[in-house]
């Protein structure tokens, strides 16, 4: 080290600007250093970074629509295999098939210039026959005629699951619904003028025997030949139920879905939904919080900078605004400008800034008595920027250390509402958080707990974040600590 | 004082040393310290920030915490090993045998309880003493120490003492229990130099009146000049010079003791002369230099002192009290050679 | 006001560049949760008044609490003063408008006592010197570089630290790039408060050359505050000492140490330990009873009687005036005469 009391005459040689110079470690370097350091928080970082990356490419990682009902397969425990079936099949000869209309692994292959052969197994229907008498769309009666028992009129007819009605002249399908006197005509079967009988067949598949149906695509993906097992001239068209089948093959090969996680009483698989339940905490944690951030490091820099009377005031503010019931707000906001995810950002961001601005302003208020903010203006340094370059970038430690303990504070209030059914909604769509997962898995618990891995999973996946998030904003306050800022 | 030649020391310190494990590494905090102390006598530490001097005071008091703390060597309180103590005996022998006054009485004295509480409170533990006599005793050591209306004071908390009435009560809290020994680390630094002047001539005078031996610990030389027996000079976790106070600061022999009386301005100088600073800086105690600490910034320095650790060493001759320095070099035939190498 | 005379400050001859008349910075005592009541006030600084000549140090000294880094931060305007003008270059910087005095800052700096808090542990070396330069828009680009690393060479610094951190410097290296920012804008006079008081010692003497061999290349004015008077003795070609919001006795440094003429700085000249085990026993030291009062209360007499060994009756009621009584000599005090104090005035009574 130069330092001697002599050093202003041993200025010489070559331009100082020259000599390549030190490169420092900021503090922010310094605090990585000692982050890494800690076992438990860089544990929670991973997990952290996994979890938003799952999130962010939640289209790409997950492996089904978390939207799309099978309620004919229902809740199925984790590891289970399903076919590969989302939709009703429909298939004409000599016409290439749409995409929906066939499993998705034969719509990778067909048109590959080779043929193909995509088989099912189809139980054997019972068959019920059923009247509409309908006046324009309104059903004004129904009959229900079960083989070998005498006509009822009943006023509703309720089909289970795994049953659909069938148009029985037009073949038209339609499922899960019921027909009651008064109501209207289901949108599958058209409306038509005056007053007329529709005969329908209501169609269940737990009896009777089952047949196969191949069907074989040429090699430009065009249905080739339909080949019905049951017997009879092979068909130019048809149209199959998921819940009529059995089985699928391709090229012999059986076509099935692994659920890893399973899937819930709507036959919606458990880990897509997971995946895009936590895109919803992890959005609505970040999102919340960045509105707390912006608004309390504005606040209370502002209100720590400016200080006196105006400080005073701004203070009481926050203090009237803690006072106020959290909840109730959110509720009253919800209620007041509907279920829009905009309405939580703010309502939860709007109550999380209160701490932040009060953490700011205390900082703010210890380092403007700081010798470097004095300094700062002696030399001429205007006050926005004493805000900006001194006071700001020194209180930032401390904001991402809250920020990260505000993530997960977010992610549990976000899911208390949730539980409490306050869900929100996008495009008319729920949006469902791993707070309303765990409020959908507790329901669906029951008494008996047979359904356990829709409460399971959720509870989970929410747990290990807010431990992770938890461990990183704790690793952070001790990377940042003053205290251990050695000073030797 | 009488009793430094002969007689068994009240306190000997042999090469004791006080590791701190930390995440930037060991930091040698104390490093092979070696002196002792004899009952009455008044020995000065003195040191700059860093040099180990309170961790050694610390230690004596088994105040370290280990870990991460580690220590090695020995310290010996009337020839019994402090750190084979058990706790019962560490725990009567602060406070009781050896009392400490701090830099700051704010942080040592409990803010919430009353002076007379705190004060009662040890005196009846080592003189078990009943509460109405340790009271009397709490009052009288007041009194001592110059606080006006000591009884009515005890009922006062802490924060209703000026800076120096504190650690006017820290001195009588420390002497109430007629300790052997007083050490009192920086017991003036917070203070402004008239209530400094006032602190010191208390505790000097107080010491006196019992025959309490003292161990002061301060960067301020000329504390030191008036109140010790004995100075030793620490630096970078060791002792660097160790002898009577007259000496010491009359004829230094460690250049370290010879650049501080150096470079620092004094009163009784003529003003305007430069100063002769020590260039560099206390080296960082987790990143001590092999060698001699002090040769980076040492005018005198050889070979020999990046190589080889110099030892404490009697300095023999002149028939003068005995007196050690840790130096390779004799500064007075280097002073002579620098003179006939200038010539 | 008492102190009425103190146009002759000065040391004959020169044209002050600093004048500082009648100083008063008193800070509220506010009660009150939403609507603050004033209930009284702190008078840290109470009326002072010193001339500064151009090239000359002056030293301030005082114990805590005595108003002398205040004094400094109302010249600089980082508080408002009270009442007073503070002439520097003959404009009176106390009625500048924020603007203008941004713009005289340019000539007048400061560095300050904490080393580790003065300077913005996020900024580095460079970013920090070169604030004052960018903020005036003195140096861009390649010439900010320049001027920064010259800075950094003149006070013994090495130009390669510059992308450093302050966290990466000893004590001693802080202060000098605190010293570096200083001179960034090419001051004619620089504030120094309590520059080396954090400092050790074996480091102190460092600064205290550097900052002598830089008054000397670049003809710098300094205020050297400090509570050490050694120091300050060492540095200043005159002493002010203060004590409680007054200037009580300024001399130049040779003749405060041999001929102390008020109370209060012949006991605080007593009370500092002289490194001679020697002389330092055998000094007398005067005892001073009590401590510094607190400076709220207000005073019709010497702010200095209850505790002086030296009082008189005239003491406790009526202000001492500041007396010039040899060239140079100022003391406020009823006891002290063209001989100075009495021959046992000092004495405890």
């Amino acid at each position: 080290m130069p330092d001697t009391d002599s050093a202003i005459d041993a200025v010489a040689g070559p331009s100082p600007v020259d000599r390549a110079p030190v490169q420092g470690e900021s503090l922010w370097q310094d605090a990585w250093r000692r982050l890494e350091k800690n076992r438990m928080a860089m544990v929670g970082l991973v997990v952290t970074i996994v979890m938003s990356l799952s999130a962010v490419l939640a289209e790409v990682i997950s492996p089904f629509d978390p939207a799309v009902q099978q309620r004919w397969i229902g809740a199925l425990p984790p590891w289970s295999r399903t076919l590969s079936l989302r939709n009703e099949i429909r298939v004409t000869k000599g016409e290439r098939p749409l995409e929906l209309e066939v499993p998705q692994a034969c719509a990778d292959v067909l048109g590959d210039g080779r043929e193909h052969e995509l088989a099912f197994e189809v139980q054997e229907e019972t068959v019920s026959r059923v009247r509409v008498v309908a006046a324009g769309a309104a059903i004004e009666a129904l009959h229900l005629a079960v083989p070998g028992s005498i006509p009822t009129r009943p006023d509703e007819i309720v089909v289970r699951e795994g049953e659909f009605f069938r148009d029985a002249a037009t073949g038209a399908r339609f499922a899960f619904t019921e027909l009651a006197k008064g109501g209207s005509l289901p949108a599958a079967l058209g409306v038509r003028e005056g007053r007329y009988v529709v005969p329908l067949e209501r169609v269940g598949r737990d009896a009777g025997g089952a047949y196969r149906v191949g069907i074989t695509f040429a090699g430009d993906g065009a249905v080739a030949r339909i080949v019905r097992g049951s017997g009879g001239a092979p068909p130019d068209s048809i149209s199959l139920m998921p819940a009529e089948i059995a089985d699928v093959t391709l090229d012999g090969e059986r076509l099935t879905h692994l659920h890893i996680l399973g899937t819930d009483q709507e036959g919606r698989d458990s880990l897509s939904r997971l995946i895009f339940g936590g895109r919803i905490s992890l959005l609505v944690g970040v999102t919340a919080t960045l509105v707390s951030l912006v608004i309390g490091v504005l606040y209370g820099a502002i209100a720590g900078y400016v200080g006196g009377r105006a400080d005073n005031v701004m203070m009481r503010i926050v203090d009237i605004l803690y006072g106020m019931p959290y909840l109730f707000v959110v509720i009253l906001m919800m209620v007041a400008f509907g279920r829009s995810i905009w309405i939580l950002f703010i309502a939860l961001g709007a109550l999380q800034w209160l701490t932040m601005a009060r953490i700011v302003r205390g900082q703010v208020l210890s380092l403007r008595e700081k010798e470097f903010v004095d300094a700062a203006i002696t030399c001429g340094t205007r006050g926005a920027q004493i805000l900006t370059r001194h006071l700001i970038p020194n209180v930032l430690g401390v904001v991402v250390v809250y920020m990260t303990l505000t993530v997960p504070a977010v992610i549990l209030q976000e899911s208390f509402l949730a539980f409490l059914g306050l869900t929100v909604e996008w495009d008319g769509r729920p949006l469902e958080s791993w707070g309303a997962l765990v409020n959908y898995g507790r329901e669906a618990l029951g008494g008996g707990g047979e359904f356990w891995w829709l409460l399971l999973w959720p509870s989970i996946a929410m747990s290990i974040t807010l431990f992770s998030l938890n461990f990183l904003g704790d690793g952070l306050r001790d990377a940042f600590d003053p205290q251990q800022r050695g000073r030797m | 004082m009488a009793t430094r030649e002969g007689g068994r020391p009240l306190l000997e310190v042999r090469d004791l040393c006080t590791h701190f494990r930390t995440d930037k590494g060991l930091v040698k905090a104390v490093d092979g310290v070696t002196f002792e102390l004899h009952p009455g006598e008044s020995v000065g530490i003195v040191g700059e920030s860093g040099s180990g001097k309170s961790v050694t005071s610390l230690s004596v008091m088994r105040l370290v915490p280990t870990p991460p703390g580690v220590h090695s060597g020995q310290v010996l309180w009337n020839g019994e090993d402090v750190f084979g103590w058990g706790s019962g005996r560490v725990r009567r022998f602060r406070g009781g045998e050896c009392a400490m006054i701090f830099q700051d009485p704010m942080t040592s004295l409990n803010p919430f309880l009353k002076i007379g509480l705190q004060l009662t409170e040890a005196i009846a533990l080592h003189l078990r003493l009943d509460r109405r006599a340790a009271r009397e005793r709490a009052a009288e050591m007041l009194d001592r120490v110059g606080i006006p209306s000591a009884r009515a004071r005890l009922d006062d908390y802490p924060h209703q003492f000026s800076g120096g009435m504190r650690q006017r009560v820290m001195v009588a809290m420390a002497l109430s229990c007629d300790p052997a020994l007083l050490i009192a680390d920086e017991p003036t630094t917070a203070l402004d130099v008239t209530i400094q002047a006032q602190i010191l001539e208390l505790i000097d005078e107080q010491r006196r009146r019992d025959g309490t031996a003292l161990m002061l610990i301060t960067h301020d030389l000329g504390v030191v000049a008036g109140m010790c027996d004995r100075t030793v000079v620490m630096y970078a976790g060791r002792v660097v010079e160790e002898g009577p106070t007259e000496h010491v600061f009359g004829d230094p022999r460690m250049p370290y003791t010879i650049g501080l009386l150096r470079c620092i301005p004094r009163l009784d100088e003529g003003a305007g002369e430069r100063l002769e600073p020590i260039p560099g800086a206390p080296p960082n105690p987790a990143d001590l230099p092999a060698g001699c600490p002090f040769r980076v910034r040492c005018p005198y320095s050889v070979p020999r002192c990046a190589a080889e650790r110099p030892e404490l060493r009697l300095l023999t001759g002149d028939g003068e009290a005995p007196r050690r320095i840790a130096c390779h070099v004799d500064v007075r035939d280097a002073a002579r050679h620098a003179v006939l190498d200038d010539s | 006001m008492s102190d009425a005379s103190p146009t002759s400050t000065s040391p004959p001859g020169a044209a002050p560049l600093l004048r500082a008349r009648d100083l008063k910075v008193h800070f509220p005592i506010e009660r009150g949760v939403l609507f603050k009541r004033r209930i009284g006030s702190v008078r840290a600084v109470d009326g002072i008044s010193f001339d500064v000549a151009p090239g000359e140090t002056l030293g301030l000294v005082g114990e805590s609490g005595c108003g002398k880094s205040t004094t400094a931060r109302a010249i600089i305007r980082l508080v408002q003063p009270t009442a007073g003008s503070v002439e520097f270059q003959g404009v009176d910087l106390a009625t500048l408008s924020s603007d203008d005095m941004r713009e005289a800052r340019q000539d007048l700096q400061m560095i300050f006592q904490d080393p580790y808090a003065s300077l913005n542990p996020r900024m580095t070396v460079l970013n920090i010197v070169a604030e004052p330069l960018r903020n005036f828009g003195l140096a861009r680009g390649g010439a900010l570089l320049e001027r920064v690393c010259e800075l950094l060479e003149l006070v013994g610094l090495s130009a390669t630290w510059r992308n450093r951190y302050p966290h990466e410097f000893s004590g001693g290296q802080r202060q000098r790039i605190g010293v570096a920012r200083a001179l960034a804008l090419d001051p004619s006079m620089i504030l120094c408060d309590e520059p080396v008081s954090a400092l050790d010692v074996s480091v102190q003497a460092q600064v205290v050359n550097l900052l002598q061999d830089l008054q000397a290349r670049l003809c710098l004015t300094y205020l050297f505050i400090a509570h050490d008077l050694a120091v300050v003795r060492h540095i200043s070609d005159r002493v002010a000492v203060m004590y409680l919001g007054r200037i009580v006795e300024i001399a130049p440094s040779a003749e405060i140490y041999a001929a102390p003429r008020h109370p209060y700085t012949v006991a605080l000249l007593s009370a500092i330990p002289i490194p001679d085990p020697a002389l330092q026993r055998a000094r007398r030291r005067i005892a001073l009873h009590g401590e510094i009062p607190s400076p709220t209360k207000e005073y019709a007499g010497c702010r200095f009687a209850d505790r002086c060994p030296a009082r008189i009756a005239r003491c406790a009621v009526e202000d001492p005036p500041f007396v010039e009584y040899t060239p140079g000599h100022f003391a406020a005090c009823w006891v002290t005469g063209p001989d100075g104090l009495p021959e046992g005035a000092m004495d405890a009574r």
